[in-house]
């Protein structure tokens, strides 16, 4: 009769050790599962966070931005020039001419600009110049509205999709994006934009 | 006699420890059960800042501050106006956010019309 009450007592024993034994197995294997998901989910939103603040700080340091319905155009301007003080941002209106700007206290041999930008949003192409304080226009012979301030500005940029990836010029942000929506509307600019989860990102401009 | 003493005593603990570990199992199963990453946290955060920036929703409230006063003697001072500048307040869910928008006159710039 103890034999047999051992022999019963030791058979639940194991019959419980190997459901939890199972069970710690399903649990591990699950664990795992929601730890890849959510370090998958995880780095997925840092990268869409990096993004936005990418996007957002970039088109801060830009003008004349435009947008498609999936596509953002925007002319950034040269701030690493600026900063380094290689151009002052200032025309003196009386010396200069359709022709070029004079723009005392710069540096315009060591600069690597495409475009100049005023007030009235107007762009014009300048030339590469040897001559550090004037700056000279593509095109000479053009009517000019110059502003007493400009900016310098690089080639025109573009943030857009394309084979599911979200690129800025033709650098890669993002992958697997289902979709990216852009509208422009007076001084937002709202982007829906999709992988497994949608999120939207208002940005003043 | 002796034998079976001990193999009912060593069973006796083996039962024992099987009961404890099922309940340690429970309570570090559930622990980690609901210490899960919640994914909705960031998604709320930037709602709110959407709405921030748009400044037209329900959930956010705006008030006017600052004034503009002429100064006509030592004692006497005309009121304009009140409230030039604007802030707008988001308070909901135990969570608050100001932001402050000043109104700043333009800067006109010079120009000139090359032809």
């Amino acid at each position: 009769m103890k034999k047999s009450a051992i022999l019963f007592e030791l058979i639940i024993s194991i019959l419980i050790l190997s459901i939890i034994g199972i069970y710690t197995l399903l649990f591990l294997a699950n664990l795992y599962k929601t730890n890849t998901q959510n370090l998958k989910m995880l780095n997925t939103k840092l990268d869409f966070q990096t993004t936005h603040l990418f996007i957002e700080n970039i088109l801060r340091q830009s003008v004349n931005i435009g947008a498609n319905s999936n596509e953002i155009l925007f002319y950034e301007v040269d701030i690493n020039s600026f900063k380094s003080g290689y151009y002052s941002g200032f025309v003196l209106l009386e010396n200069s001419t359709k022709e070029f700007i004079f723009t005392p206290n710069s540096t315009i041999s060591k600069i690597d600009s495409n475009y100049i930008w005023f007030d009235d949003n107007s762009i014009y192409e300048i030339e590469k110049s040897f001559d550090n304080d004037k700056i000279y226009f593509k095109n000479k012979t053009s009517e000019k509205k110059i502003y007493e301030q400009y900016k310098l500005l690089k080639d025109e940029s573009k943030i857009f999709l394309k084979d599911n990836k979200l690129f800025f010029n033709q650098n890669i942000l993002l992958d697997n994006i289902k979709s990216f929506n852009v509208k422009l509307s007076s001084n937002l600019l709202m982007i829906d934009i999709c992988d497994q989860r949608c999120f939207n990102w208002v940005i003043a401009l | 006699m002796k034998k079976q003493l001990s193999l009912g005593k060593s069973s006796f603990s083996l039962f024992e420890t099987i009961i404890a570990l099922t309940i340690l199992s429970i309570v570090i199963g559930s622990f980690l059960k609901s210490s899960n990453y919640n994914s909705t946290e960031h998604v709320n955060l930037q709602t709110i800042k959407n709405k921030l920036i748009q400044e037209n929703s329900t959930d956010i409230t705006h008030s006017t501050f600052g004034f503009e006063y002429n100064v006509n003697s030592k004692l006497d001072v005309t009121l304009l106006n009140s409230g030039s500048h604007t802030k707008f307040i988001y308070n909901k869910s135990n969570i608050f956010f100001e932001k402050y928008t000043l109104l700043n006159n333009p800067l006109s710039l010079k120009s000139k019309v090359f032809k």
